[in-house]
Parts: structure tokens; sequence; C-alpha cells
């Protein structure tokens, strides 16, 4: 027998009594808890992100609609689509790519 | 049909909560406490090494490349925490053969080779471990070694020798004495 034969017949022998011994299953359901954990870690975070966003929502409405009070005076004919809600919409776009935003850069998001 | 590595990473990757890391763990994680244990003659050791590496795999998964192998990626990073444990603890877990009857089975070979294996320099037991027991080509030990494909080499054909010397065995193979016993 060579040493090479000795060292892999050793490390076969030692890797194969490894293999039954329960390691994989105690590390996986390990693993699947951290990643649970970091789940609901990211969830109460977005959550409470967007809970405080949602506080802004009436006074950023009104400061679009005081900022461009067109918008708001815009009147529904045959060639216009109504912007009587104008305000409304834009501030519901900008939450929109806000939340969009910070969706792609979150951990573990691809 | 058993999918390679390489296409259990891309699915792994796809959705981190699928079976194919799990696959993956399954594959590799014998193999990689084995070399740990003959690396540091230390289970206890060992098992934690292997689960701080492959924990590290699965969070920096988006880091394999796939320029080596997926096994070479996880056994450098084995060998990191090793390095960092060895920082840690001043080498005093360094291939210590006190734990070795845990790790090995009762036969006097596997304690003298695991003797032998801790005369060694540690880039020498690596890289006759890699080469010769774990099965890797000598570019997949300089990849998971971090080290020239031409020093893994030499590495191997010194530990070879040294291991020799210290089990008596000729470049036939095993003498007769150590034979019977093995």
């Amino acid at each position: 027998m060579s040493l090479e034969d000795l060292l892999s017949a050793d490390f076969r022998s030692l890797a194969d009594r490894l293999n039954a011994d329960g390691f994989a299953d105690r590390l996986l359901v390990k693993l699947k808890a951290s990643e649970r954990l970091r789940l609901v870690a990211v969830g109460c975070a977005g959550a409470a992100g967007a809970a405080i966003a949602a506080l802004q929502f009436g006074p950023l409405t009104q400061a679009i609609a005081e900022a461009a009070p067109m918008l708001a005076g815009m009147t529904v004919t045959k060639t216009t689509i109504a912007f009587a809600n104008a305000p409304v919409m834009v501030t519901a776009l900008l939450f929109a790519i806000v939340g969009g935003a910070t969706a792609m850069i979150a951990p573990g998001s691809r | 049909m058993e999918l390679n590595d390489v296409d259990l990473v891309i699915l792994a990757k796809a959705a981190r909560d699928s079976a194919a890391f799990e696959a993956l763990v399954r594959r590799h994680q014998a193999p990689l406490r084995a070399f740990l244990i003959r690396m540091t003659g230390d289970p206890p050791l060992a098992d934690d090494l292997s689960q701080e590496a492959l924990i590290k795999a699965y969070r920096g998964l988006d880091g394999f490349r796939g320029g080596a192998s997926f096994r070479s990626w996880l056994f450098s990073i084995a060998m990191r925490e090793a390095a960092m444990a060895r920082r840690k603890t001043k080498g005093e877990t360094a291939a210590a053969a006190g734990n070795v009857e845990e790790a090995s089975p009762p036969r006097e070979f596997s304690l003298d080779l695991q003797r032998a294996l801790a005369g060694l320099v540690e880039e020498e037991r690596s890289a006759v471990l890699l080469c010769d027991a774990a099965g890797f080509s000598h570019a997949e030990a300089a990849a998971a070694m971090g080290a020239p494909l031409g020093s893994v080499k030499t590495y191997v054909a010194r530990a070879r020798e040294k291991l020799r010397a210290a089990l008596e065995i000729d470049e036939q193979g095993i003498d007769a004495g150590k034979a019977s016993r093995a």
C-alpha cells in the first residue's frame, strides 16, 4: 500500500463515519433558524419604516398640492385626464419609488 | 440526475432557501471535517471550524464566482477560519495529537499517521491532505490554499518524503510490519 493509498483510505474511512453523525442536519436546522430570524428582522424593520413613512403621506400630499396648485385645479374634459387627486397620486408614486429602491438594496434581495 | 456543484451553487444563489445549498452541505461536510480533523488533530475544534466555514459560505455565496471549484472555495474559507482560530489560541491546538483517539479508528496506524502529520509544516500538511487524502488536483489545492501551483507541488513532495520517513514506508509502499497493523 503506497503512502497516497494509505492517506486516501484513512481519509475515506474518517469521512464515511462523519457522514453519518447528523452534523449536516444540525447545521441545516441552525442555518434555517438564522435565515428565519433574518427575515423576521428585515420584515420588522420594513414594517416600522413603512409605518413611519405613512405618517408623512398627508403632509407630503399637502406640500405637493401647495407647490403645484394647478394639478388640483385641473378638470375632467374629453381631452384631459382627471387630475383632481393628482397630489395624492404623486405622493403615492414617490412612496412606491422609495419602497422599490429600499427593496432593491435590502439585505438578501437579488 | 445528480447536479454538479456549479449547478447547485447557481440554484442556491437564485433562491436562498432552496434545497440546493442543503445538497452542497451534505456533499462536502464530511470531507471538510475530515480534512480539518487531520489538520488540527482536534475533532471538536474541527467541527466548530467546519460549521463556521459552511455558514460563511452560505452567507457569502454571492462571492463565489466559479473561478475555482466550489470545494476549493469552501476549503479556503475553512483554512482561513483555522488560521484565525490558531492565532487566537496561539498554536495551542495546532496539530495536537492528544485528541486523536476520539477522531480516529482505534488502530495504531491511524495514530501513527496523525502523529506523522502533526510533524509536518502547516503548508505541507494542508497540501498533502488536500492532494493525497481528499483527492484535490494540485490546481484545486493551490486555489484552496491561496498558494502558487509550484509551491503546492513542492509542499506535497516534501510532505510525502517526511511522512514516508516517519511511517517507515519506502517508495514502493508500506513496510510489512505496518501493513499488518493497518
